[in-house]
């Protein structure tokens, strides 16, 4: 009887894309379906129980925009967003979610202030007006601060730590199963393994 | 709203023995890890729970080991 593992080609990257997006799609693509299915539920499951516990905001409000805060590593809590956006489509429909909410937080708020310069300060005038937007842009967001503790939502501790580590978790899990996903694509691995027989573990143990 | 409606906008309130949360999560690890390396699916609930309890017995062994650390070392 042959002693290798089932093969058929499959598209690394495809298994990785579709392991990102939907978690357990990529070993469904690579023909694993009740894995698929476990991994799924399981990781759903862990993300919105850190929302629940957390509520709407677990997935990182923030006033600026998501490129920005996926490429500024200063940015406050960066990277338990860039762990829960690696459960794919299901970490940027709960930061949808959060944006809608977080518009209406927003909406009692003046217009936001604009960077009257682009690039670095030139000469002194250009510093005064860098130096003036950066106070009113943290008086607005001091505002903005306010309006979200007015509304019950903000997150705090205990629930925002427990939130963060639930969908975080989640996240980085999802990114174990798109590796391995990927990692057995790239070896032609499709399907289930198949059963040790005991022919097989004699010939081990000898 | 009900309180169903809010589920997933209030946060809760957690009170200070939220420590429990960190089995769903080493439950949570097991499954996802034992998923993708088991060999064959009718051992996971045995390797799971096996993994779990290596993994909450690691975490208390841990916890044991950073409290008396604290309680003899620390004044």
């Amino acid at each position: 009887m042959a002693k290798t593992p089932p093969t058929k080609k499959t598209i690394a990257a495809l298994a990785g894309l579709l392991g990102w997006l939907i978690p357990g799609a990529g070993h469904w693509y690579i023909g694993r379906p009740a894995r698929a299915i476990i991994l799924f539920v399981t990781i759903q499951a862990l993300f919105w129980s850190g929302v629940a516990v957390g509520g709407v905001f677990t997935v990182q409000p923030s006033l600026q925009s998501w490129w920005w805060r996926a490429l500024n590593p200063r940015e406050e809590d960066a990277w338990w967003w860039r762990a829960q956006v690696c459960t794919g489509l299901t970490g940027i429909i709960a930061y949808q979610r959060q944006a809608s909410w977080y518009a209406r937080v927003e909406a009692d708020l003046p217009p936001q202030p604009r960077n009257p310069i682009s690039g670095p300060p030139r000469d002194q005038a250009e510093a005064q007006q860098w130096q003036q937007y950066r106070t009113e842009w943290q008086r607005y967001q001091e505002q903005a601060d306010a309006n979200l503790a007015k509304s019950h939502l903000a997150l705090t501790s205990p629930a925002g730590d427990i939130a963060y580590i639930f969908s975080g978790v989640a996240g980085m899990l999802n990114l174990m199963c798109i590796f391995d996903a990927v990692l057995l694509s790239l070896m032609g691995r499709y399907g289930e393994p198949r059963p040790e027989m005991p022919e097989e573990r004699r010939e081990a143990q000898v | 709203m009900t309180p169903l409606a809010t589920l997933f906008v209030d946060p809760m309130e957690i009170s200070s023995r939220s420590l429990w949360m960190v089995i769903p999560v080493c439950i949570g690890v097991a499954v996802v890890y034992k998923t993708i390396r088991t060999r064959s699916l009718r051992r996971l609930p045995l390797e799971v729970a096996l993994l779990s309890l290596y993994i909450l017995a690691g975490i208390a062994a841990l916890m044991t080991a950073l409290w008396a650390l604290l309680r003899f070392t620390y004044k």
